[in-house]
């Protein structure tokens, strides 16, 4: 299943890798270009700092953060304990690809 | 800083917003009574620690933009320091972009001629000489307090910046003696920075 997410997710022109990891930084799944050990660490560094400035300002349970940098945009879901970091080129359409991912995520319908 | 936060908080969907210096310290803040107290400064020195840790990764990050089940978080790093903008989920982003890019630009300013100034800010009064023709414009200080800054006292001219609120202008500090502590302004100078006689200004030389 997990394999299935970040495999059809890889396959994005935009996307240039995607990774599933656990509380640990262990990778659960993952597609596409890049080191997945590394992708994996990024993503819950970034999802743990999130959650806890949501819980900081009672903003509840962080469910998706992007960050620009260095040429490099990163998108982040929280997925329960997990995290799902995709990893874009620059110049991507952020709208079309979190419309994919709520799709495979199973929040929307395909179009 | 204040005033440009204020700004910023008007737009529907703005809960709060805040400046923090290069060590993720809160500067200034609006709408922090809106989150639980002493919420900002975590929030900033997460935000900041995270940055600073992708930074060494080569990533430098120069924007996060977080979404929460209640809300959503806006931080934009801006030279020396960064803006955080706390907001509701369905925030118009397109104007929000819009707002904290003016926004940004203006903080930066504030924050760079602060990390170039060698000394704490003097904060003086601010009285007009009228008739006063100094070219290029220019403020007078006592000499005393020039020589205080580590500059060369009577009849010396440096680089300085004045600021009220949100407003910066640089100018000359030429000391002089016998002035007292007090900023003299040009009045075409003040009006720049939007001060009146009697009103308070900060000085960094």
């Amino acid at each position: 299943m997990n394999d299935k997410i970040t495999g059809a997710l890889s396959q994005l022109e935009e996307v240039e890798g995607v990774v599933l990891s656990s509380p640990e930084g262990i990778v659960l799944a993952q597609g596409g270009k890049g080191n997945p050990q590394e992708a994996a660490a990024l993503t819950v560094f970034v999802a743990q700092m999130a959650q806890r400035v949501g819980e900081a300002l009672n903003y509840g349970r962080f469910e998706k953060g992007t960050f620009n940098g260095q040429g490099r945009r990163v998108l982040i879901y929280g997925q329960g304990d997990h995290s799902l970091g995709l990893f874009v080129k620059p110049e991507a359409s952020l709208s079309l690809i979190e419309d994919r991912v709520e799709v495979e995520l199973g929040g929307k319908e395909k179009r | 800083m204040k005033d440009i936060l204020r700004d910023i908080n008007a737009m529907v969907g703005v809960q709060g917003s805040f400046v923090a210096d290069g060590k993720g310290k809160v500067l200034s803040s609006v709408g922090e009574t809106n989150f639980p107290a002493g919420s900002l400064g975590g929030v900033s020195q997460e935000i900041f620690q995270a940055a600073r840790s992708l930074g060494f990764a080569h990533l430098n990050p120069d924007e996060f933009d977080l979404s929460f089940g209640k809300g959503r978080v806006i931080a934009r790093l801006i030279g020396p320091g960064m803006l955080v903008i706390l907001c509701s989920r369905d925030i118009n982003i397109p104007l929000l972009n819009l707002t904290a890019e003016v926004a940004a630009k203006r903080i930066e300013q504030l924050l760079e001629s602060a990390k170039e100034s060698k000394f704490e800010p003097l904060e003086l009064r601010v009285e007009y000489m009228k008739g006063l023709t100094l070219k290029g414009g220019g403020i007078w200080v006592d000499e005393e307090l020039v020589r205080g800054w580590g500059l060369e006292g009577k009849g010396s001219s440096h680089k300085a910046s004045v600021r009220k609120g949100g407003k910066v202008k640089l100018l000359r500090v030429v000391g002089k003696k016998g002035l007292g502590r007090t900023v003299k302004m040009l009045v075409h100078d003040a009006k720049k920075l939007g001060a009146k006689e009697g009103d308070t200004v900060q000085v960094f030389a």
